[in-house]
This record gives C-alpha cells, sequence and structure tokens, in this order.
C-alpha cells in the first residue's frame, strides 16, 4: 500500500503542474461567476440558478478534467520511458495503476473542493448569508465525485493500451452513451426484433450508466440540491455502490491489460 | 529594417488587424440585426425530446429556458414591428416540464400569458392551463390556487370560478386566512372594484419581487382613480341637477358644498375635467398606468354613491 501512497502522491504533484487543469479550473469558476450575473437577470429562482450552473460547470468541467488528464496517465510514462524505471524497480503493476488512478482522484477531489468553494461563494455573493440548507448541495457535489471516479476509471483502463486521443475519445463517447441506458432499455421495448430488444438491454446493463449519479425526475440529485432539498439517502447509497463497484471492475481490467502489455 | 521597425510595424498591424476585425464584427452585427424570423425560433418544442438529450442537466435547461421566456416576454420590439409572443407558451411548457418545481415560472408565466396586448398575449386560458400543471406537480402550493383565481376575476371576468380556485386553495393546510375570505367576496355581491381592490392589496402584500410589487402598487393606484373619477363625475351630475347650471371646473363642486376638496390621483396629479362630455380623466403628467374598469363595475359603485348622497341628504343638519 505504501508504494500505491507514493505512486498517489507523485502523480498528484505531477497533475498540479498540469496547465490544462489550471485552464479547466479557470472556465469553471469563471462560469460559476457568470452565474452570480445570470441570477440576477431571472425572475425568481436566483439562487436555484447558480447552483445549476455551478453544479454543471463543476460536472461538465471536472469529467473534462478527468477525461484529458487520465487519458494521458501511462502514456506519459511510456511516451518519457520513466515507465522502465518503475518497472525495473519492486513495484507491481497493479500497485502502478492504483497509485496513478489514486493520484488523479485526490487532483479532481481537490479541484472539487476549490469548485464549491466558488459556488459557495457565488450563494453568499447573492443573499450575504449562509444557510444551512446550502450544506444540502455537497451532495450533489458528492454524486459529481462518484460520476468523476468512474470516467477516471474508464480514461485509465483505456490509456493503458491506446494514445491519449484515442482514449480521450473513447471515454467521453462511453460518457455520452452512458448517459442513455435507461432509453437503450426502452429501445428494447419497441423493437421488433427480440434478439436485437435483448443485445440492448445486455448493453444497457453492461456499458457504464452514468444517469444513476444524476437520476432523472424528482429524484435527480442536481435539481434537488437546486431547490434545496435533502437528498434522498438510498438514493446516494446505490449511486456509491455502483460508483465502487463499476470503477473496481475497470481498475482490474486495466491491471489485467496493463500485465499483458510487454514492454521490451 | 532595424529591431526597432519591425517592432513598430509588428504592433500596427496587430492593431491594424484589431481594428478590421472590429470593423467586419459591426458589419456581420447590423446584417444579423433581427433577422425574419430570428426571435420566433424554437428548434425543438418536444420536451420530452430534450430532457432524455439533457444528459442529466435538465435542472440547468429549465433554468435556460426559463431565462429566455424572461427575456423573450421583456424584450422591446422595433416601433414597426408588433410585439409577438408565440414562443412564450412552449418555452414555459418546456422549463416546467424540465423542473416541475419551478413555482416561479407557473406564476409568472401566468402572469405573463394573461396580459392583454400590447404587454402580453392576452391568454388567459393558457395561463390556467399552465397553473393547473403547477397544481399537478405541487399540489400543496396555495399560492397557484390564488393566481388561478386571480386570473379567472381579473382577465375572464368569472367569479364563480374564481371563487372555486380561492375556496380549493383555502383548505391547504399552509393556506393563510383571507384565502377563505377573498372566496367569500368574489362569489358575493361585493362590487368589482371592492373585489379587485381586495385581490391587488393580497398580490401586493405576498409579493416575493419588487417587479410584482410595483405592477401591484400600479393597479391599486389604477383602482383609485376609477373610483375618484366615478365619484367626482357623479358629483358633477348631481351639481347640475341641483343647481341647474353646467359645471366648468372641478373646483366649483367644492363652492357647492358637493365635496370637502378636489382629490389629486395617487401620484400627485390633478385630474382632468372634459366640460362637454361631462368627464373627468387623469391627467397626461399621471404617473399612473390606468387601466379602466369596464362599465359593469360602475354600476355597482354607482348604486353605492346613490344611497351615500341620499343618506348625507336626508341627514339631520
Amino acid at each position: 500500500m505504501r508504494k500505491v501512497l507514493i505512486i498517489a502522491r507523485t502523480t498528484f504533484k505531477e497533475n498540479i503542474r498540469d496547465k490544462i487543469l489550471y485552464n479547466l479550473l479557470f472556465f469553471t469558476l469563471a462560469i460559476i461567476g457568470v452565474s452570480v450575473a445570470l441570477g440576477q437577470v431571472s425572475i425568481g429562482h436566483e439562487q436555484k440558478i447558480i447552483i445549476d450552473m455551478s453544479l454543471s460547470a463543476i460536472s461538465l468541467f471536472g469529467t473534462l478534467i478527468a477525461i484529458f488528464i487520465g487519458t494521458g496517465l501511462v502514456y506519459k510514462e511510456l511516451d518519457k520511458r520513466t515507465i522502465y524505471n518503475l518497472i525495473s524497480k519492486p513495484v507491481r503493476r497493479s500497485e502502478f495503476i492504483l497509485g496513478k488512478y489514486l493520484g488523479l482522484m485526490s487532483t479532481l477531489l481537490v479541484n472539487l473542493a476549490l469548485m464549491s468553494a466558488g459556488a459557495y461563494l457565488a450563494l453568499w455573493l447573492l443573499g450575504k448569508s449562509v444557510q444551512s440548507e446550502f450544506l444540502y448541495v455537497l451532495a450533489a457535489v458528492y454524486a459529481i465525485f462518484l460520476q468523476l471516479m468512474l470516467v477516471t476509471a474508464i480514461a485509465l483502463m483505456f490509456s493503458t493500451f491506446s494514445t491519449p486521443v484515442l482514449s480521450a475519445v473513447f471515454t467521453f463517447a462511453l460518457w455520452v452513451i452512458g448517459h442513455f441506458s435507461t432509453e437503450m432499455k426502452r429501445l428494447a421495448d419497441i423493437l421488433r426484433s427480440a434478439v436485437t430488444g435483448h443485445i440492448c438491454v445486455a448493453l444497457s446493463y453492461a456499458l457504464p450508466n452514468f444517469s444513476n449519479f444524476t437520476i432523472s425526475g424528482r429524484e435527480n440529485l442536481l435539481k434537488s440540491a437546486a431547490h434545496f432539498h435533502a437528498p434522498q439517502l438510498t438514493t446516494l447509497m446505490l449511486a456509491t455502490a455502483y460508483g465502487f463497484l463499476y470503477s473496481a471492475l475497470l481498475l482490474t481490467l486495466a491491471v489485467f491489460i496493463f500485465q499483458k502489455r510487454d514492454f521490451k | 529594417m532595424t529591431r526597432l521597425n519591425a517592432r513598430l510595424l509588428a504592433t500596427g498591424g496587430v492593431i491594424l488587424s484589431m481594428l478590421l476585425i472590429y470593423g467586419v464584427q459591426v458589419e456581420i452585427d447590423q446584417r444579423q440585426a433581427h433577422p425574419p424570423g430570428g426571435d420566433e425560433t424554437l428548434y425543438v418544442r418536444d420536451p420530452e425530446l430534450m430532457r432524455r438529450l439533457s444528459l442529466g442537466y435538465e435542472s440547468l435547461l429549465a433554468d435556460i429556458y426559463w431565462l429566455r421566456a424572461v427575456q423573450y416576454y421583456g424584450r422591446k420590439p422595433k416601433k414597426s414591428e408588433t410585439q409577438s409572443y408565440a414562443m412564450l407558451e412552449p418555452l414555459l411548457n418546456l422549463a416546467t416540464t424540465f423542473d416541475p418545481e419551478m413555482t416561479a415560472v407557473y406564476r409568472f408565466g401566468a402572469m405573463f400569458l394573461s396580459e392583454s396586448q400590447p404587454i402580453g398575449p392576452g391568454e388567459p386560458l393558457k395561463a390556467i392551463e399552465l397553473l393547473n400543471k403547477g397544481i399537478m406537480n405541487n399540489p400543496n402550493v396555495w399560492r397557484f390556487y390564488f393566481d388561478k383565481g386571480f386570473v379567472y376575476l381579473w382577465h375572464l371576468k368569472d367569479h364563480k370560478a374564481a371563487g372555486r380556485a380561492f375556496l380549493e386553495g383555502a383548505r391547504l393546510p399552509a393556506a393563510p386566512k383571507w384565502l377563505e375570505s377573498l372566496a367569500a367576496t368574489s362569489m358575493g355581491e361585493a362590487g368589482e372594484l371592492e373585489t379587485a381592490r381586495y385581490l391587488w392589496t393580497h398580490e401586493f402584500e405576498e409579493a416575493e419581487s419588487e417587479s410584482v410589487r410595483s405592477n401591484a402598487r400600479n393597479h391599486l393606484n389604477s383602482l383609485q382613480i376609477d373610483e375618484d373619477r366615478w365619484r367626482l363625475e357623479f358629483l358633477v351630475t348631481k351639481f347640475q341637477e341641483k343647481t341647474g347650471r353646467v359645471l366648468t371646473d372641478l373646483n366649483q363642486l367644492v363652492n357647492a358644498g358637493c365635496i370637502r376638496f378636489i382629490p389629486t390621483d395617487p401620484s400627485g396629479a390633478p385630474y382632468e375635467y372634459d366640460r362637454d362630455a361631462k368627464g373627468v380623466y387623469p391627467a397626461k403628467a399621471s404617473k399612473v398606468t390606468y387601466f379602466p374598469l369596464k362599465a359593469e363595475a360602475r354600476k355597482v359603485f354607482q348604486q353605492k354613491l346613490e344611497s351615500e348622497w341620499e343618506a348625507a341628504r336626508t341627514a339631520p343638519q
């Protein structure tokens, strides 16, 4: 575990120096700033607009950070040939992958904290007061963190066998498709061919389901936060279980692929 | 070329490029200003389709459509254009489908929809439809019933339907006591002026935003103008009956003892008297936007004035 933590710390330091991180962070904070002005254009729901814009920016730019940095994690080591130094040392490949993953996750966590602080600042600027209900927003931030966990795991898995550009394209495509899992199940009902229908249902379960972290309709975590409703605990717990289990599965797959790679 | 000259040339080039870009952009903007049908385009009107494409950001989409509805309603057309509100209802429908809990969208949306031209599309039935959707999605919000009754009473002049809406709202646990009396007032014998004043007073007191409060204040002032006009015109007739002379100046009413003083309108502007029409009108300088009540409303008030006049005439000196 010590080796994993050392790799994680190094990855964290490396990520912190990445310019793309600061660019995306800047954009997020800029959007959060703009939301204050937009909230004032609205009639009613000023706080809701700030929360919606902030959470959407945090989620979207967090995903982009996870994709752009995650897909380059392994490739950079190969490109700079530093991987040879690493694998020549008594470090298991699984420890390397896990360390890289934890390093990026800690970077994302710090980013989420900064972005959330920006969102809270925007809320404070609007009302010049703090309400206890503001804490409910953290539930949505947690759901975003779970989503980023999964995106990072996908990006890392692709980066073990593909180039950063292709990995980014694959991860982004999966992220989009992952929002349509429920629709895929519905599609199965209207398809004439039973076989195609079964394939659709199988795919909807096999592919990562990102709508689990937002939930459509009344239980939508982002919407609940925007209306200052207490989050549904069961929804959060199920999303947590899904996020951890699917990420673990992808990391196992990443380790498996990485172990098969020949660096000669 | 010296290094200094090269730098000057580069700086000049950058400034020139920036000026050219600005010029080109201005030209593009002028060509694109008010493109035919540009403002009236709503590419996707199916909320369900949009919700599925929203990738979980449906709450944000609701905000975007609400902001768009506010901008759309508040835009100022060119003088040659007539204000169209064709997109208002679809925008409100989209916003409330993405987020059915946005209470302000139902309330302000109904207000926007029911206002008559030129300040609104004059579609109170669509406003009722929107409020019914709000009630269906948020059955415990009494304010929707108040707004529904308001639209029935003010825009559709349907006192019974208004009373029913107020009563339904009054049954909700969080509803204020006055909602029940509002139901009684609107269904009872009270004149339109009293009912309207009661309604706008509560709209003013319950307003959550300054724009609504200011609108309610203006309507209350407008009702005051109605009352003043009717009273003064009534006295003009009585003056003529009493003296056999035609009134030339409102101050003659004071001299004849019909009234103690001539009121000014709520903005402080004096009323204007038209001798030929025997009518009293708000001054052009008045700061109140006047929405005159219909003639039927005047009849009930006229009866009240008659009985007041009779009581004053027969009262012991």
